[in-house]
């Protein structure tokens, strides 16, 4: 299986993958963890809306929406 | 005396087992951050009385909103306290971290597992004893909403304890979260249900837009059909067959003409009592917040209620969140503008869990300009529903140009970004009847208790100042605006004047004045966004403090007064 590296808001959805590090400042980063989302953490995503809206991913077994500017900063580590 | 705090992840059901525990009512909802203000109440353990405070959820300790701040400056304090903290059962591993991280605050601490049926209908097998071992504290599995398991934590509150764990890294906390979950929990697989389906199928955009417009419309028609069924079919009835006979004779006995009869009956209209115009405390008085408002009120909430506690409202802030950015807000400021339909007061007060001074500005702002209570709706439609439903669409449609302008011109002036969303998405829930139905005669109750009182006080000075012939003066002073710009008749200040009390009175107020349809349209609309009434300007100054109050006032006066002034030009 070949892993790729991408943004949040490039994975598509349905797709799965394990979260690989923070692009944004340590408050961005807090917050996500102390919510479950945090580096080494597996993840799958529900939707995106289209055009910069939020995107919806499933930790564990409780769904988050994330802006789409924080989504950009996640990078993931795709299972594809 | 002990003092109880229950803490948790945000909708878990802390709110549910606090009313359980206390027996005192409190608004439970199944969205993140339902709890903006902490209630206590008294419990009885064991023959000892005790003091229970619902803190609102947090994620963790270090605080991100003012919500999230009430609650972990309430853990500082420490003096006699043990800490219930409330879990989700379906959600362990991320309701753990915050477990671990508030074991390390060595505070006496109690796990009530909740959500424990949702649990079994998921295949979540947890193993209570085993993790009552792994963390060193009871955990009693209980079921806020129906009681389940509470009697239970109750008995156990003695035996709460601090295993005395050394402070931890986030990233030990998480190692040793997944170990115990690990440990104690065993996952069924199974397919997903409909509601889970349900529920991915309204935030996906596809498939999500269309399924807003629907409860959207819904919404509007059944509180439209539920309210407008009691109005005509129950309390239209009842106050001309019950309660006009009785005032008829009460009229007589008064002998109109004299102050106490102004005051108590008001004035007859072609010699009769009319509940609509005639303004007297026990008319008009009642009849506007029982006979015309109220129906409103319980078809509001109970479409709301439904809404709220089934989970459909964090996916439409996902499905808002970029339309709400354009007004520097982010998608979770939609529930706040949702309740503002209902009163502004809930609305402002909900916008605590935004995170930034300048988007509560934007948000309560917009709330009090835009989005008009039930109470004035109700009367809206009544007074303005006889001259044709396209004038009740202008000026819905006015107050919702105005409140997305309003955002726009305010998100570029005022400096600053808007964060970002990141809110959790609770499983849609079958909502309890009792559950419904509890919060439902709650907000009834409270909406009797706080308008009629002053609904009652703005008639009795309507009716004083009249007599003594105040608003003539006021009227002169105020002709400027009032005839030139928004072309209403000069009496129609006394009607603006009591908005700052109530709206609903108010829009009463312009029944008796023979407006036409256009000039009702344009009072109607100036009298939504003008000013808040007195309790929803009361928490404005509150919440936004003293600076940002003003500023939020100035942008509504000179709003209204633009917005009456094109309204007036263009119909």
């Amino acid at each position: 299986m070949v892993k790729e590296r991408i943004p949040l808001t490039d994975m598509n959805a349905g797709e799965s993958g394990k979260v690989i590090e923070f692009l944004g400042g340590a408050g961005m980063r807090k917050r996500l963890s102390s919510m479950g989302i945090r580096a080494g953490g597996k993840i799958s995503k529900v939707s995106s809306a289209f055009k910069r809206g939020p995107v919806v991913i499933k930790v564990g077994a409780s769904q988050t929406a994330i802006g789409h500017g924080m989504s950009c900063k996640i990078m993931v580590e795709v299972d594809r | 005396m002990k003092k109880l705090l229950l803490m948790g992840n945000p909708n878990v059901g802390k709110s549910a087992v606090f009313s359980r525990l206390t027996g005192i009512s409190v608004v439970a909802a199944n969205y993140p951050g339902t709890t903006v203000e902490f209630t206590q109440g008294s419990m009885n353990i064991e023959g000892e009385e005790a003091l229970l405070i619902d803190v609102p959820g947090t994620y963790g300790l270090e605080a991100t909103s003012k919500a999230e701040e009430i609650a972990v400056d309430m853990l500082k304090e420490k003096e006699g306290e043990v800490v219930i903290n409330v879990i989700d059962a379906t959600n362990l591993e991320r309701n753990l971290h915050l477990t671990l991280h508030l074991l390390e605050q060595n505070i006496p601490m109690i796990i009530a597992l909740n959500i424990w049926d949702d649990a079994k209908h998921k295949g979540i097998e947890i193993d209570v004893k085993k993790m009552e071992k792994e963390l060193g504290v009871p955990v009693v599995p209980t079921v806020g909403v129906t009681g389940e398991g509470c009697k239970d934590l109750v008995s156990r509150i003695r035996e709460a304890t601090n295993p005395k764990v050394a402070e931890r890294s986030e990233e030990e906390r998480w190692k040793e979260t997944g170990r115990i979950v690990d440990e104690v929990q065993l996952l069924k697989h199974r397919h997903p249900t409909f509601l889970e389906r349900l529920g991915d199928a309204s935030v996906k955009p596809i498939t999500g837009i269309p399924i807003a417009a629907m409860v959207m419309f819904a919404s509007f028609k059944i509180v439209r059909y539920i309210g407008e069924g009691l109005i005509g079919n129950v309390f239209e009835p009842l106050f001309d067959k019950l309660w006009l006979p009785l005032m008829t004779q009460l009229s007589s006995v008064l002998q109109p003409g004299s102050f106490l009869h102004a005051v108590v009956i008001g004035k007859l209209i072609d010699g009769e009592i009319d509940f609509g115009q005639s303004f007297g405390l026990l008319t008009t008085g009642l009849f506007i917040p029982i006979g015309a408002v109220m129906p409103y009120v319980f078809a509001f909430y109970l479409v709301l209620g439904f809404l709220e506690d089934f989970g459909y409202l964090p996916r439409l802030a996902v499905l808002m969140d970029k339309i709400m950015h354009r007004m520097g807000l982010h998608g979770w400021a939609i529930i706040p503008t949702l309740l503002g339909l209902g009163c502004n007061v809930p609305g402002v007060l909900a916008c605590r869990v935004l995170e930034d001074r300048r988007q509560k500005l934007i948000a309560s702002t917009i709330i009090c300009i835009g989005v008009p209570c039930v109470a004035l709706q109700a009367m809206v439609w009544d007074l303005l529903g006889d001259h044709g439903i396209g004038y009740v669409g202008i000026v819905y449609l006015a107050l919702f140009v105005s409140w997305v302008i309003l955002g726009w011109v305010m998100n570029s002036v005022f400096k600053g970004t808007s964060p970002q969303l990141i809110m959790e998405i609770p499983p849609y829930r079958l909502p309890s009847l009792y559950t419904l139905g509890k919060k439902l005669w709650m907000r009834m109750l409270g909406f009797v208790k706080e308008a009629l009182p002053i609904v009652l006080l703005g008639i009795l000075i309507v009716n004083v100042m009249y007599y003594l012939r105040v608003f003539d003066v006021i009227a002169d002073f105020t002709a400027p605006v009032i005839t030139r710009i928004w072309g209403l008749p000069k009496d129609s200040v006394m009607a603006l004047a009591m908005g700052f009390l109530r709206k609903d009175v108010a829009i009463g107020m312009l029944g008796p004045l023979s407006l036409t349809a256009k000039q009702l349209t344009v009072a109607a609309t100036v009298l939504a966004m003008f000013f808040p009434c007195v309790a929803a300007f009361a928490v404005l100054v509150r919440e936004l403090g003293v600076k940002d109050m003003l500023k939020s006032v100035l942008i509504m006066l000179i709003s209204s007064i633009v917005v009456g002034g094109a309204l007036n030009v263009v119909m």
